[in-house]
């Protein structure tokens, strides 16, 4: 029985070693798999960010405005949509954080008469927008293009989308 | 397992077992990642198909609506459209509701998608009795009898021009209302969005619109029991307000394009200025300085705005 009890610290340090062995003999595949994980979850995490940007525009587009005026500054394009309510205007805009850093996010800015502006960020902090151009297509219609990327990796994507408003106009 | 014992037992069986675990290890990440990337995709998917539901429905209303020749319109299950990806057949349904009575047309375009069913709609209201009904040759107008000093000109020689008031359908109007009565802080929020507004039939009591209050937005606003625009009130947009009661108007009150309508008297207030129609079954009492010009074209068809249920 003696002779058995250095048994399993023997298998345990020997699988480690096989394990090591195979590791260094495929270490650019395994690599190659944790990149790739990295960039999936990035992608991800950049459509779900971009998805619910698009969202959150769309929602305030498709049924709710009377009128989107289109006007571009620093940072790309400022979409006004007027609410059918007319006491009621939304912005959505790109700037820096608190005018300080580099990193650019979106912005929806809600303007009800008589009450003081409400200006929240509607993008991650993790996220830098890059592009936010949008565009008339016709009277009914306009086409927003956002590049996104992500701050630690590098890793950046477009997406376009076209909304089509139902109860307004894009100027 | 007696092979594994016997490994054991033989003491060469670890570089066997070691494997298998490394391949169990292995399997089950690939196996999360295949399931995460899964997920992933089912999601975007409902994304997708959510956003591609609200544009078919959003183009179709808007189709419905520029049609020319409206009366052409009929209930109808419309082409069926298959949806990538998933390749999901989706087919919508147009359904027009005609109302004679109030009188109104109904216009939905229903598209169902799994247990949920998407409802896009808007209506076109025409005043009681429709736009050409005779009472509207008159711009004030009483089945009982108007009290108080009104602009000359206001009541023509031959007055009354027409005698049979149209009768308000009242469950028509709380059938098809879009929203509620709008309370002081949605007046103040959103103003009026091009809607009909009506509380459910089980509400009592008056509609109320606090004092000074700026009425934005063009609206319907129908209400069972009395409503009271309060003094120092004013809108500019067009605005229907019918009552199946009476209606009371504030002092210096100054609707800019109105059409009142009430089952029951109607009551204005000193220095009131009204531009479009007054019509009331009941006894109309004007106050001191009451300013009135007609304005027929608030009598054209409303057509409210879209609107998802």
């Amino acid at each position: 029985m003696s002779s058995k009890k250095g048994f399993l610290l023997l298998e345990i340090t020997i699988t480690f070693m096989l394990i090591c062995i195979l590791f260094a003999t495929f270490y650019q595949n395994f690599l190659q798999i944790f990149g790739s994980m990295r960039k999936i979850y990035d992608d991800l995490e950049l459509s779900r960010v971009a998805w619910s940007v698009i969202a959150i525009v769309e929602r305030e587009m498709l049924y709710d405005s009377s009128e989107v005026i289109i006007q571009e500054n620093n940072y790309g394009s400022r979409m006004v949509c007027k609410n059918i309510g007319p006491n009621r205007t939304v912005m959505f805009y790109c700037s820096n954080i608190g005018n300080k850093t580099s990193q650019i996010v979106t912005y929806k800015s809600t303007q009800i008469m008589g009450r003081a502006e409400g200006i929240n960020p509607i993008s991650s902090p993790n996220i830098s927008v890059v592009k936010w151009h949008s565009e008339k297509i016709d009277g009914r219609t306009l086409r927003l293009e956002i590049e996104l990327k992500m701050e630690k990796t590098g890793r950046s994507k477009t997406f376009i989308e076209v909304i089509r408003l139902c109860n307004g106009y894009v100027i | 397992m007696q092979r594994v014992r016997y490994l054991i037992e033989r003491q060469d069986g670890f570089v066997v077992l070691s494997l298998l675990l490394l391949l169990v290890f292995l399997s089950l990440l690939a196996q999360g990642i295949i399931h995460m990337a899964k997920q992933q995709a089912k999601t975007q998917q409902e994304y997708i198909r959510h956003r591609q539901i609200a544009a078919l429905g959003t183009g179709l209303i808007l189709a419905v609506r520029t049609q020319e020749n409206q009366s052409d319109l009929q209930n109808q299950a419309l082409q069926e459209i298959v949806f990538y990806p998933g390749a999901e057949k989706i087919v919508p349904q147009l359904t027009i509701e005609r109302r004679e009575t109030v009188p109104l047309q109904s216009v939905k375009v229903l598209i169902k998608y799994k247990e949920a069913t998407w409802k896009m709609q808007y209506l076109k209201l025409e005043p009681p009795g429709g736009s050409l009904h005779n009472i509207y040759n008159n711009i004030i107008f009483s089945d009982e009898k108007i009290e108080g000093k009104l602009p000359e000109g206001l009541l023509p020689n031959n007055y009354p021009l027409a005698v049979i008031r149209p009768k308000i359908d009242i469950s028509g109007y709380l059938k098809y209302k879009s929203n509620p009565l709008p309370d002081a802080s949605a007046l103040q929020e959103l103003g009026l969005l091009s809607r009909l507004y009506a509380n459910n039939s089980g509400g009592s009591g008056a509609y109320s619109i606090k004092k000074n209050t700026i009425i934005r937005g063009k609206g319907i606003l129908y209400h069972n029991n009395p409503i009271k625009i309060s003094e120092g009130c004013s809108s500019k947009e067009k605005l229907w307000i019918i009552s199946n009661d009476e209606i009371i108007i504030g002092d210096n009150v100054h609707l800019g394009q109105v059409f009142l309508y009430a089952n029951g008297p109607i009551s204005i207030g000193r220095n009131v200025t009204i531009c479009g129609i007054i019509i009331g079954a009941g006894k109309i009492q004007v106050g001191e300085g009451f300013a009135m010009r007609g304005d027929k074209s608030v009598l054209e068809t409303f057509l409210t705005t879209c609107y998802m249920n």
